[in-house]
């Protein structure tokens, strides 16, 4: 059974309150994070990674092509923004896992904008771009998988029940409930 | 005391006309066919293009300084030395061993290489092999290649060589491998 929400605004609360349904209560730190790479170019303005990326933190993994890390003026953080743009023909991928509360979420975009938040406690927003697909195992209080595709989104990550959060502009979602 | 055969006389002369030695410790200094062996060395390599400056400066425990008629090469053990880059001191290198030459001014340190920046407090490189270029002002490590960034505390780990400016703060790799940013 397919349900198909017209409303957005609908589709983007239903996201938040199940994504804070599920959430882990636990404190989760997002570093360090683990990157591998083919290629790797650093300097003072930044690390520029090319060729099938691959970013691990606690939280999130990121697929890509080649990812640009901005350096971080401040002291908290290695990591001021990291751009992955993918290869030719393919997407950015990033998956979330929760094990625990037996939850994981994909999404892909054509780009992805990585920015430390460090006044949230292991904070840090992921700014999707571009033929957003947002697919999660299950939905909250609707128990089903979930596919909602969009023109951006932007996924909240950090420490604490709140999080994951994903907030998405101009969207369409399905969801399939097993009630 | 030092004692040379007048052939070794005119290489040393020749010798230091291009790299200036100190003998910290000339008591052990001998002549052998081919050139010089020592220990207790500082060797320093004057900047022709900045007077009073230098390209580096070597401490090493034991040193043979080979065909010194024709530009000096030399191999040394248990070294230590100072990288200038435009006339300053850019990195730090020490080595069980290095060999070296003052025509391409290329130094090839080998046995737990640790190169720490001069520039970039904290910045290391770890290499069990590691030859500075000096013209190039470039650094390539290979071999168990450990680079840790001490401004930002990220850490590579490439698979293949590793390539810096001598300060280290400018690096690249094409093998691929590991990076972990804190």
């Amino acid at each position: 059974m397919n349900l198909t929400f017209k409303s957005f605004g609908v589709c983007c609360a239903l996201i938040v309150v199940a994504s804070t349904c599920l959430a882990k209560p636990a404190m989760k730190p997002t570093g360090p994070i683990d990157v591998t790479y083919k290629h790797f170019e650093y300097s003072p303005k930044g690390l520029h990674l090319f060729g099938g990326v691959q970013m691990t933190s606690a939280q999130y993994f990121v697929n890509a092509g080649d990812i640009l890390v901005e350096q971080a003026t401040g002291k908290t953080k290695s990591m001021k923004r990291a751009t992955a743009t993918p290869l030719a023909g393919q997407q950015v991928s990033i998956t979330y896992k929760d094990v625990e509360a037996m939850k994981s979420m994909k999404t892909l975009a054509d780009r992805a904008v990585i920015t430390p938040e460090p006044e949230r406690p292991g904070g840090a927003r992921i700014d999707l771009t571009g033929n957003v697909l947002v697919e999660m195992n299950a939905q909250g209080a609707l128990d089903g998988p979930s596919k909602t595709t969009l023109e951006s989104a932007t996924i909240l990550i950090g420490d604490g029940p709140d999080y994951p959060q994903i907030k998405g502009e101009r969207g369409h979602m399905t969801l399939t409930p097993q009630f | 005391m030092i004692t040379l055969s007048a052939a070794h006389r005119w290489r040393c002369g020749a010798l230091a006309a291009s790299v200036l030695f100190c003998f910290t410790s000339g008591s052990s200094l001998a002549a052998s066919g081919v050139g010089v062996t020592g220990q207790g060395s500082q060797v320093l390599q004057p900047d022709p293009k900045r007077p009073g400056k230098y390209l580096w400066k070597l401490w090493a425990r034991e040193f043979v300084i080979e065909s010194p008629s024709k530009g000096v090469s030399g191999t040394m053990k248990g070294i230590s030395a100072v990288l200038f880059q435009n006339g300053a001191p850019s990195a730090t290198m020490a080595a069980a061993q290095a060999k070296g030459n003052n025509v391409q001014n290329i130094i090839v340190a080998t046995g737990g290489v640790v190169v720490k920046s001069l520039v970039e407090p904290g910045t290391i490189l770890r290499a069990d092999s590691v030859t500075w270029y000096q013209q190039k002002n470039q650094v390539v490590a290979v071999g168990h290649v450990y680079y840790k960034n001490g401004k930002s505390g990220m850490t590579i780990i490439p698979s293949g060589a590793l390539t810096a400016n001598t300060s280290l703060k400018t690096v690249s790799s094409a093998g691929g491998g590991h990076i972990k940013l804190p």
